[in-house]
């Protein structure tokens, strides 16, 4: 296939390893909370690189370090050089449930975000209301999260995320709870927000033909302990729409070994595609 | 409620009960139109809240900063924790003596004994709030470039709220318990006296008058902290 051209590294996962401290019933077993082993990703600038992978294999340990919420045991996470010790304003959080706050209103919790990110709250109003009408919400402004149905939950969470245009997306399953409909929808206009933005996307998901839809690479992560099995470079153009990805006459193919490697690590042949 | 009072004046006019011992609820209600009139009961329940509500002021003044103190700092937390569990469950009834014998039997001890009653139930639900704390709005919040005091104030506490309101009404309701006992026992006014004196001196409508209102001023305590909590909580779900 095309070499890759040398591009400048955003994100690094350098031979990281995360485990959490051995609970008293868990006894001295120490691999038996080896999280992550050696993990060695490279992400580029303006990528849009998906995760896969079986539950429990640590996809969200994984976000969580790249996102400096959480410290690696071993290697280290480094993001355009320098090494992550905490979150900051270049990197934001899409998470897994949501994470919205229940004592704030939609409009709230996005403003909430602006005025942590330093936004001045003059051009508050302005980019709530720009997100909220990105992801179709701009009716439920006023609602408190309890109020919302669990999708709506999600695009709101996005909506929160995209509002501080961060340079670095970390997005964990956030189309999860959406029904097929509005998670096309999303998809589209998510790989539409990265070509316009430049953003460099980590985008985590159990379902295939997401990843295989959305992302410039797939990386295939096995469990117990997680690790890294395969990096997959998807052929498809970045301006490609889905349509056009789900009938391209590789996309069967890629399908099923992705399949494969995650079903049998094993299969994983490094060097395919 | 209606149905209460019905229940009531029928029991007591038909002589299920002697009228004597339950005068009818109509008779209780003159009594207490009386003495409002009058100025007695006014001047009564005006001193029974003289006490209640600096004592509940007081125990939400100490309890909300101390639960928050202990709440957050672990160690500190299981070394008071047995402290705690103990001085709660001593009940502050059984402490009056102990009250009086040290406050004397003037207001002090009156309004200490509100504030011993009410602080536990302020310092447990403040202690229970921060524990129900979601670690993921933290997460969230952290996540957005906020730390340790930002964090507190913009995310821990506003989600500690429900259950520290909680306590406060649980407060209310133990403060004004013990207080009516304390003023039973050592004391020339307030409602608890009136209760305890119409008593002795056979006035059973004016004691019955005392008793109605003690339950109207609990609930309105209630109603009005009902409507500060929703207030302040309106995005709980209902
Ligand atoms: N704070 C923690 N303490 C101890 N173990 C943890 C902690 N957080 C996660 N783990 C463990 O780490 C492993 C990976 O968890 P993680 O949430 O990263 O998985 P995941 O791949 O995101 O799963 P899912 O697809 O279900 O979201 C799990 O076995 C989990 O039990
Ligand atoms: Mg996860």
């Amino acid at each position: 296939m095309t070499t890759q051209p040398a591009r400048p590294i955003r994100l690094r996962f350098e031979n990281l390893s995360k485990s959490y401290p051995a609970t008293v019933r868990a006894g001295r077993n120490a691999t038996g909370n080896l999280v992550l082993k050696d993990i060695e990703l490279d992400v580029f600038e303006g990528e849009f690189l998906v995760i896969v992978g079986p539950s429990g294999c640590g996809k969200s340990t994984l976000l969580d370090l790249a996102a400096g919420l959480s410290l690696p045991t071993g290697g280290r996470m480094v993001l355009d050089g320098r090494t992550v010790t905490k979150p900051g304003p270049e990197r934001s959080v899409v998470f897994q449930n949501y994470a919205l706050f229940p004592w704030k209103t939609v409009f709230d919790n996005i403003a909430f975000a602006l005025a942590a990110a330093g936004v001045p709250r003059r051009t508050q109003y302005e980019r709530v209301r720009r997100v909220l009408a990105l992801v179709g919400l701009e009716d439920a402004a006023d609602r408190y999260p309890h109020q919302l149905s669990g999708g709506m939950k999600q695009r709101v969470a996005i909506a929160r995320s995209l509002s501080v245009e961060p340079e670095v997306l970390l997005m964990d399953e956030p189309f999860g709870a959406l029904d097929a409909q509005t998670r096309e929808d999303l998809q589209v206009e998510l790989r539409r927000l990265w070509r316009r933005n430049n953003m460099t996307i980590i985008f985590i998901t159990h379902d295939i033909d997401e990843a295989l839809s959305l992302g410039q690479r797939v990386a295939v992560m096995g469990r117990a302990p997680g690790r890294v099995v395969d990096v997959v470079q998807l052929p498809f153009q970045p301006d490609a729409a889905v349509d056009e990805i789900r009938t391209h006459p590789e996309y069967g193919e890629l399908r099923r070994y992705i399949r494969a490697v995650l079903s049998h690590p094993d299969a994983a042949t490094q060097a395919a595609v | 409620m209606v149905i209460l009072a019905c229940v009531w004046e029928v029991i007591s006019r038909t002589g299920v009960i002697n009228p004597l011992f339950l005068p009818p609820f109509s008779v209780v209600v003159t009594e207490v139109y009386h003495g409002f009139a009058s100025g007695y009961l006014v001047q009564h329940v005006m001193a029974s809240l003289g006490r209640a509500v600096p004592g509940l002021l007081l125990a939400l003044l100490a309890g909300v900063p101390l639960g928050l103190a202990l709440g957050t700092s672990g160690r500190l937390n299981t070394f008071i924790d047995p402290v705690v569990e103990v001085l709660r469950n001593t009940s502050a009834l059984a402490l009056l003596p102990v009250f009086t014998l040290m406050l004397g039997i003037g207001e002090t001890s009156k309004i200490a004994m509100v504030f011993y009653a009410a602080l536990w139930p302020i310092l447990l639900g403040t202690i229970n709030g921060l524990r129900g704390v979601d670690p993921l709005w933290i997460k969230a919040g952290r996540s957005m470039g906020l730390s340790g005091g930002k964090l507190f104030v913009k995310i821990v506490i506003p989600a500690s709220l429900p259950s520290i309101f909680t306590g406060i009404r649980l407060a209310a309701a133990a403060g004004l318990l013990v207080l009516v006992a304390a003023e039973m026992v050592g004391s020339r006014a307030g409602l608890g006296y009136v209760i305890n004196a119409s008593q002795l001196d056979f006035d059973l409508p004016g004691m019955y008058a005392a008793i109605l209102v003690l339950s109207v001023v609990g609930y309105a305590t209630n109603a009005a902290l009902v409507l500060v909590e929703t207030h302040f909580l309106r995005w709980k779900q209902t």
